[in-house]
């Protein structure tokens, strides 16, 4: 009307021009539509919990840790901690163990730290103190190309575990660790030379494995193969030396360790650099539950062998203050940030022992199994000595 | 109306902005191929206010660099396994991108190349049918990884190298194919394309071979190869040197690998994206077949340095061949079919080009010495044919036949093929009387009765070795010397 009226009467000067702008339909109605638009917008992102940065106090907690950054950098796990006024900046350590040795003497900066297992976490905690959270756990595996898996099977070093459609295996550690490590002193056997089920690899056969010095995966592997090649028995501090001696050749098959094996093994080129990897079943199960939503089914390319005298992980949170105590005890209990954690592939505690595999069930993945019998790790102090002698490492001090 | 309306166009607006970017600028110790990701940078500079000013080294030479001290905030390389194997603190690294080191070969020349091993490749080289360019290993990594992938190759243990497996030089016949050397992955492209008319191939990474293709200066387009029985991936790990620098860096490592910049780097540097949610062009998707495993120690890498350093140098070598009439049969058809493999498909051992084969054929003595330079196919025809109507006669005259060697063999090294024990000529005694400190490095093959004792005493005394030939074929055992020094 306005408008329409200021046309036909072009001498009519009535309207205070700084007024009108704001009264004009031509603003107005544009106007109006868009900044309904962006207030629907804006309730919907409150309503999620995504932009409360102008309204809320933030606040920034610095963390160290290797593999479980995936959780941390997770951007739903991200959007919950910020709707609960945090933002965690998460430095990579390279591996868990590497916290522990700490050449910087940096740890106690940051607000937590967390260690993808108990026994770096024990050594970190002995070193630096601090608060311990226990939000979840993961079993120590075998992630594997079903053609090696097979060979393996065919070969009666594991077994198609019975209702895991063919995702997942029971690995006997004695009989694999004795084909990297033949009784007879011979040279490891390569996949090639398998003769039941030969896979077309001139590699000797050997689960590829973070350099145990630095990881806490490739320390805990270690000791499951010195479980093995020790008759099942944890080496004590007489034997420990001398069965690193021993074992010592598993680890050198591969010369330079790699790191990552627990994201590289799912890049498209994963069989090229490590086709059987010693990773978390977390890692593994993150990735399955991500195919069934992307793709409405599960990667069958890639399977899961459960060491037969399992290991299973505990990350520790480690917190030096208040802000990383309040982490601690949001991934503990928050409601969301658990589920989400499972959603990540990772187990719960005693309370919720099987909630992950009623999530796998929902989303049609089947469920694993776990051994009951229990790979013993050796005591820190022998357990810090055959990963010095088996990967010619640097000493982490280790508290007595 | 007019306060309300203002305070929701403020309230929006402070939802919106978060303010331009910090500007800053990091220095980078960068592998020289990363020159090709300028226009990447520039869109990470734009959406993080981020600015790398990337100084090229070869990756080797940046890791001494790096193991003697830090200049730089941040190093991005092809690997990190130059730096771990000088045992340096791992600084926080972050893999950005793949691409595995490959032969470009020119598509007329590929096809007997197409699913090669390292051994094909190095064959091919050695009898002068593959000239190829190849960045220095003392500074490339992708000159390094050549060397890696053929050394773990040929000592075929299935295993990474140790330095046992590194005595005998087998790089020799992979080598003779190398046509001109540059300082790094980028140069050696450069390179290629000068000289595209006089070589067959290159040596450089997958990323490399694919965008010369597109680049338009190839009159014959590159064909990759890759070698099937080692692969050898780059991960170019962005490392933060300088802990002060950590926000700037973390910045980057996140614009790095979201997916739009993954989709960038693989569409204009042709390197394979890290993150498995970007769609690959076709030309990635293409398997690359087992990686090698990597070696564990400096030594070994120093080691094939060694052995790179003695490319070119002439070779000459001494076969001492028994043609007693005890051989006829089966041991003289195997020691003929062995030279005729050597000569035609020997792999990492066969003879090549510019190395100097004398054959000694003796029985009660010395029959004939012949000697062939290796210039080409026509020389290694000569040599595959030379033994196929040598004739047999009596007696076994092994140390004369060895002072003989010994009087013809300059800087190289004797290898004696005997089936029998001294019946004639000199003895043991009066050969050690007149070679007390033997000139060259001597291998002895033994099969029949041959009796080792007084062989294997010479044998050692020069550095050298008696292999056993009796279970065996005479071939492998050839095999397990060639390249001894």
């Amino acid at each position: 009307m306005v408008a329409k009226s200021s046309t036909e009467e072009p001498a009519f000067t009535i309207l205070d021009p700084p007024r009108s702008v704001f009264r004009r339909k031509r603003f107005l109605l544009p106007f109006g539509v868009s900044a309904g638009i962006a207030l629907a917008g804006a309730v919907a992102l409150f309503a999620s919990g995504t932009v409360v940065l102008p309204f809320q106090q933030i606040t920034v907690v610095s963390a160290m840790m290797a593999s479980k950054s995936v959780y941390f950098q997770d951007p739903e796990v991200r959007r919950i901690l910020m709707a609960n006024g945090i933002d965690v900046r998460v430095t990579d350590s390279g591996g868990s163990r590497e916290i522990a040795r700490d050449r910087q003497d940096r740890v106690r900066e940051f607000d937590f730290v967390m260690p993808s297992g108990q026994a770096a976490g024990e050594l970190i905690r002995d070193r630096f103190g601090g608060r311990v959270f226990f939000p979840f756990a993961s079993p120590l595996v075998l992630g594997a190309f079903r053609e090696y898996a097979e060979a393996l099977e065919a070969e009666g070093v594991a077994t198609k575990q019975e209702n895991g459609q063919g995702f997942y295996y029971t690995l006997d550690m004695v009989a694999f660790v004795k084909l990297s490590l033949p009784d007879d002193g011979a040279p490891a056997k390569t996949w090639q030379q398998l003769k039941n089920k030969p896979v077309a690899s001139r590699n000797q056969i050997v689960a590829q494995t973070p350099n145990p010095c630095d990881s806490y995966s490739g320390s805990a592997w270690m000791g499951l193969v010195a479980f093995a090649a020790n008759k099942s028995v944890a080496p004590t501090e007489q034997d420990a030396l001398p069965v690193a001696q021993r074992i010592r050749p598993v680890f050198e098959i591969e010369g330079l360790h790699g790191s990552g094996i627990g994201t590289t093994f799912f890049h498209p080129d994963g069989r090229t650099t490590a086709p059987v990897g010693v990773m978390y079943e977390h890692q593994y199960m993150a990735h399955q539950l991500a195919e069934v939503a992307k793709n409405g089914r599960p990667d069958d390319e890639r399977v899961l062998l459960y060491p037969d005298t399992h290991h299973r992980t505990e990350p520790w949170l480690i917190a030096f203050s208040a802000a990383g105590e309040r982490v601690g005890e949001l991934v503990r209990s928050h409601p969301d940030l658990r589920q989400r954690a499972l959603e990540l592939g990772f187990r719960l505690d005693n309370q919720d022992s099987t909630a992950l595999n009623e999530l796998l069930a929902q989303r049609g993945l089947p469920e694993p199994v776990s051994s009951l019998t229990e790979g013993f790790l050796p005591k820190p102090p022998e357990l810090e000595t055959m990963i010095r002698e088996v990967g010619r490492c640097p000493e982490i001090r280790v508290p007595i | 109306m007019r306060l309300p309306v203002l305070l929701l166009v403020v309230a929006v607006l402070a939802g919106c902005t978060s303010g331009t970017p910090e500007q800053t600028t990091l220095t980078v110790l960068a592998s020289s191929e990363l020159a090709d990701l300028s226009s990447v940078l520039e869109d990470l500079r734009r959406d993080t206010g981020v600015e790398l000013r990337l100084d090229y080294r070869g990756t080797v030479r940046a890791g001494e660099e790096l193991a003697a001290g830090v200049d730089h905030d941040l190093a991005w390389l092809s690997t990190n396994r130059y730096l771990k194997l000088k045992n340096v603190d791992l600084p926080p690294s972050a893999t950005t991108m793949l691409s595995p080191l490959v032969l470009g070969v020119k598509a007329s020349r590929a096809g007997p190349l197409r699913g090669a091993s390292w051994a094909d490749i190095a064959g091919r080289a050695a009898a002068g049918e593959l000239r190829f360019g190849m960045a220095d290993p003392r500074v490339s990594g992708s000159g390094m990884a050549a060397l890696i992938g053929v050394a773990t190759a040929a000592a075929d243990t299935g295993a990474a190298l140790r330095s046992e497996d590194v005595t005998c030089d087998k790089l020799q016949g992979f080598l003779t194919g190398r046509a001109f050397g540059a300082s790094g992955a980028a140069e050696v492209v450069d390179e290629y394309v000068k000289r595209q008319d006089e070589v067959d191939a290159v040596v450089t990474y997958e990323s490399a071979v694919l965008s010369l293709n597109a680049s338009g200066q190839l009159r014959e387009p590159l064909e990759v190869v890759y070698p099937r029985d080692g692969i050898v991936l780059s991960d170019y790990p962005l490392m933060l040197l300088k802990p002060d620098k950590r926000a700037a860096y973390d910045r980057v490592v996140e614009w790095l690998r979201s997916p739009s910049a993954q989709r960038a780097i693989m569409e204009r540097t042709s390197r394979r994206p890290v993150d498995p949610q970007v769609e690959r062009t076709e030309k990635l998707r293409e398997p690359i077949g087992t990686a090698l495993y990597f070696p564990g120690t400096q030594e070994v890498v120093d080691t094939l340095l060694a052995a790179y350093d003695r490319a070119g140098e002439p070779g000459r070598v001494v076969f001492v061949l028994d043609h007693s009439t005890s051989m006829a049969g089966g041991r003289i058809a195997g020691l003929r079919e062995a030279f005729a493999t050597l000569s035609r498909a020997g792999g990492f051992d066969r003879f090549r080009v510019g190395e100097t084969v004398v054959l000694v054929r003796f029985a009660g003595t010395v029959m004939e010495e012949r000697s062939v330079v290796v210039r080409g196919a026509a020389d290694l025809e000569a040599l595959a044919g030379a033994l196929a109507s040598s004739g047999l006669a009596d007696g076994t005259a092994i140390w004369s036949a060895l002072d003989h060697a010994y009087r013809v063999v300059g800087d190289g090294t004797v290898v004696l093929m005997t089936d029998g024990e001294n019946n004639a000529g000199m003895s043991a005694d009066e050969f050690l009387a007149a070679w007390p400190d033997p000139p060259a490095r001597t291998y002895a093959i033994r099969f029949g009765e041959a009796d080792p004792v007084e062989l294997d005493r010479v044998a050692r005394a020069t550095g050298g070795r008696v292999v056993d030939a009796t279970t065996g074929s005479l071939l492998e055992a050839v095999k397990e010397i060639r390249g001894c020094r």
